[in-house]
């Protein structure tokens, strides 16, 4: 159960990824670039930190790495 | 004969240390993360604006697509002086034949889906290799149409995400997708799953000779059953599956 919430955290986290990129889009659209940028590389490095959380926990680190 | 066949036996050419050390390495991920935010982003700025921004391209009132009915006019146009915008003749005829049957009113959301989806693909990280592929592909299209505009830098930095595909997306959902679904030839863990017990293979990979399921002989390699013709050639593919069995044979 720990496992599926995690995995459905680490899920999420992406998916909010492409929900800041399209909403900030949609807001700001391109009047500001670096405004824009700065938020989405935000989101990306916290997906990216939560994703290491939940292979740590749910995934066997060395699959697929060589 | 003799010649053709030393010519064109299959040989893998490894790739050169510095190559794999920039592309295939998980160290320069940092580089090609930002590479592919620059790329996703562009693409999600260029398709907000077809579809919600200034340029309208659909969901209009009247009949969609015409912006793009309008872009492709002025692009076919020869001018009575000066270069016209198309340089090659067939890439004219071929947005014409587009242009008389009306394509532009189904194409424009093709366009405008898109390029948001290869923008959040490329964000999130996603099949970084083939969304950079398909944007890539447009930019060309662009190109060919004569819109130069930010096109050739976009195309440049495609080629090197393409180039990177196993990596550009370590910092993103390619690092548990390309792991779980693989590539056509070496299949992840979720589709080994659903392939075992199946027989990855329709012709005898020693001889190229039929196989038929439930009669030929079978091997178990790499996690994947491979059917074999005859018991000479099961024994000579137990003996050396990776001979028989290498990505360029592309049985597996």
């Amino acid at each position: 159960m720990n496992r599926i919430l995690l995995l459905l955290v680490g899920i999420a986290a992406w998916a909010g990824v492409a929900l800041t990129a399209v909403l900030i889009t949609f807001n700001i659209g391109d009047k500001n670039q670096i405004l824009m940028f700065l938020p989405i590389l935000g989101a990306v490095v916290v997906a990216w930190a939560i994703g290491e959380v939940v292979t740590e926990r749910v995934f066997n680190r060395d699959e697929g790495e060589s | 004969m003799a010649l053709l066949t030393r010519a064109f036996e299959r040989r893998e050419l490894r790739d050169p240390g510095i190559f794999r050390a920039i592309f295939s390495n998980t160290w320069l991920a940092p580089i090609l993360l930002f590479l592919r935010l620059y790329l996703g982003y562009q693409w999600l700025i260029a398709g907000s604006h077809k579809l919600w921004g200034g340029e309208h391209w659909i969901a209009v009132s009247g009949p969609d697509g015409q912006a793009l009915r309008g872009y492709w006019e002025r692009q076919i146009a020869i001018p009575e002086q000066g270069r016209p915008p198309i340089s090659f003749d067939w890439y004219r005829d071929f947005l014409t034949f587009m242009l008389d049957h009306e394509w532009y009113r189904w194409f424009a959301w093709v366009i405008s889906i898109g390029e948001v989806a290869l923008g959040v693909l490329l964000i999130v990280g996603a099949f970084v290799g083939v969304a950079a592929l398909f944007g890539a592909f447009m930019n060309f299209n662009f190109l060919m149409a004569g819109s130069a505009s930010i096109n050739p830098v976009m195309f440049v930095v495609a080629m090197l995400v393409i180039f990177g595909w196993k990596t550009a997306g370590w910092i993103g959902l390619d690092r548990w997708l390309l792991p779980a679904l693989g590539t056509p030839w070496q299949p992840g863990t979720v589709v080994k799953g659903l392939l075992k017990g199946r027989a990855a293979n329709e012709a005898c990979p020693v001889c190229e000779m039929p196989v038929e399921v439930g009669r030929s002989p079978t091997s178990v390699y790499n996690g994947l059953t491979y059917l074999s013709c005859c018991p000479v050639c099961k024994e000579r593919l137990d003996a050396e599956p990776t001979r028989y069995l290498a990505p360029a044979a592309g049985t597996a």
